[in-house]
């Protein structure tokens, strides 16, 4: 599965309502100041992330910075996936 | 430190004083995500922000409008005004409060002089205050006798956290207030040595007085957490390293999903709302003892856990007496109405323009009816149930179900409404309607949904809408709350 539009569809079912698809900056911070998750959307997406996926966070990656932004997130989804498959 | 125009003696200069003017408590710090403020550094501080607001004109024992985020600049104003004798209504800092869609903007009471507005990520460690805070007279001001400090004793203002309601602001002597304080660090037996994650906003009464004054009073550390932001937390954890955290059962549930590994603390504190047993289980599994709090804007600080206190029951302050009052309505219930007497409470409700809010019905006598259901615990102590008029806490904010159901009925072609609570998910029960449309209208539900969207804040619109031909009823004619609720706990039949 394509990590990256798969991450997407999930963030964009947690963003606030109203947020127009079209409209979102993928390039933004996933919280306050950029698209707006606040924490319990962020833990939400945690959840559905790691269940979509299979797999759970370690507590090392539970930081801001995974969560920066898309390509952060996707960059350490991918590198467990990678993981996961060269066992 | 007394200047020009200050009030001899304010009621929290020596609550402040007892923190920050020990010698013993200067490696203490208070920190935030930007730095960290020793204890020693901090009377300088709180003398540069005050001679800055005298040189602009702003002097106690005006009434200031502080805005305020969990950030060193935020605080540093907040205790130098209070160290300094003004009066006070804080509130939160812009972009951090839920405002409902169709809500005006709070406006400064009229019987506010200032506005203070502390830069969010600003630092303190500069010499000059202009850096780090800014001052604006509030252009509603208009004086008069309620600007007045009534027979010298200084107040502080909060709104209280109705959430669709007419704004209310609550007034309580400062004097009470830094009693109120100094009885929650006793109780919490607060050290020099503790160390202290505050993620609860401290433009609420709980991060404020249980968390910051509090803290500060005893010469513990303190970490100002911006947003109560988990991640944030968890970062923290490992930097400040925290032996002490405050939560509320909202924030402990998230932790609870994010936590891989136990991580053990002194204690931590969960207040604001009712701690379900699970909750509570796991999260001493994870962490240790949790103590829980109660309180509310208009009585304060009213109950606490004892860390020496195996039972982890909760007990009323010293000074504060607590009743059980049946309810009368008939209903099975396991406890009565939780009633207040407390030497810390509250001395009334004023509006914008600081006019009192006849308030009558909210007292049994003497005693201040708190609206929450409560039993004692057989252990002694004793836990709250849950709000006993309808209403549930949603995102922290305290919703009445007639305020949903008003502006349902609103929506053209409703004829009834009427909202129960329905499941738990992570953000509190869910919320679900019941709707009857008017006879011809061929509205489906989602089309009602969006409609009550346009008339609703976000976090009062209800998670589903289920038409009926129309609503179950009891004998006396009044709708059949219960089986409806027992209705939203099934899946909606195709």
């Amino acid at each position: 599965m394509n990590v990256e539009s798969t991450l997407k569809d999930i963030i964009l079912r947690k963003l606030p309502a109203g947020t127009p698809e079209g409209e979102v900056d993928w390039s933004a911070a996933l919280t306050e100041g950029g698209l707006g998750l606040d924490s319990l959307a962020l833990v939400e997406l945690i959840t559905e992330i790691e269940s979509s996926f299979n797999f759970m966070f370690d507590e090392a990656d539970l930081q801001m910075q995974t969560f920066a932004n898309l390509e952060s997130l996707t960059r350490v989804v991918s590198g467990h996936l990678q993981g996961a498959q060269s066992q | 430190m007394l200047g020009i125009g200050m009030v001899g003696n304010p009621p929290y200069r020596q609550l402040i004083e007892r923190g920050i003017a020990d010698p013993l408590h200067g490696r203490s710090v208070l920190a935030d995500s930007q730095g960290q403020l020793s204890f020693a550094e901090i009377p300088a501080l709180l003398a540069r922000l005050q001679h800055f607001f005298v040189s602009r004109d702003v002097l106690p024992p005006a009434c200031v409008m502080l805005e305020l985020g969990n950030t060193l600049p935020s605080a540093a104003c907040a205790l130098a005004l209070m160290h300094a004798g003004y009066e006070l209504l804080i509130v939160p800092q812009a972009g951090q409060s839920v405002r409902a869609a169709g809500q005006e903007e709070f406006r400064a009471p009229s019987f506010c002089r200032w506005i203070i507005t502390p830069t969010p990520s600003a630092t303190v460690a500069t010499d000059d205050p202009a850096c780090f805070v800014s001052v604006r007279p509030n252009p509603h001001f208009v004086g008069g006798t309620a600007a007045e400090v009534p027979a010298g004793e200084l107040r502080q203002f909060s709104k209280t956290s109705g959430s669709l309601g007419v704004s209310k602001l609550v007034s309580r002597k400062q004097s009470q207030s830094a009693a109120n304080i100094l009885a929650a660090a006793q109780r919490l037996r607060l050290t020099p040595e503790d160390r202290i994650a505050l993620p609860s906003p401290i433009y609420h009464g709980y991060g404020m007085d249980n968390g910051l004054l509090a803290g500060i009073a005893s010469g513990a550390s303190i970490d100002l957490q911006d947003r109560g932001n988990l991640l944030r937390f968890l970062e923290r954890e490992k930097q400040f390293v925290p032996n002490i955290a405050y939560a509320t059962p909202t924030f402990c549930e998230a932790l609870l999903r994010l936590r891989r590994r136990p991580r053990s603390y002194r204690y931590i504190v969960a207040g604001g709302d009712c701690l379900a047993a699970s909750t509570r289980e796991k999260m001493e599994t994870l962490h240790g003892p949790l103590i829980e709090g109660y309180g509310m804007t208009e009585t304060g600080l009213v109950a606490l856990g004892d860390p020496a206190d195996a039972s982890r029951a909760m007990w009323p302050l010293p000074g504060v007496e607590i009743r059980f009052a049946p309810r009368g309505d008939g209903a099975e219930s396991a406890g009565g109405e939780l009633q207040i007497i407390s030497r810390y409470a509250f001395s009334g409700y004023l509006d914008a323009d600081g006019a009192p809010i006849e308030a009558a019905d909210l007292f049994d006598g003497s005693w201040f009816r708190t609206g929450d259901l409560a039993r004692p615990s057989p252990d002694g102590g004793f836990a709250v149930l849950g709000r006993c008029d309808l209403s549930i806490n949603r995102n922290g904010l305290l919703l009445p179900f007639a305020d949903v159901e008003s502006r349902l009925r609103a929506v053209p072609e409703v004829d009834e409404a009427v909202v129960v609570a329905g499941a738990e998910t992570i953000r509190g029960r869910s919320l679900i309607a019941f709707c009857v449309l008017s006879p011809r209208s061929e509205l489906r539900s989602s089309e009602v949904r969006d409609l009550c969207a346009t008339r609703l804040p976000a976090f009062a619109v209800p998670d589903a809408i289920r038409l009926l031909r129309n609503l179950p009823k009891l004998p006396s004619g009044k709708v059949d709350r219960r089986l409806l609720t027992s209705m939203a706990a099934q899946p909606e039949s195709a």
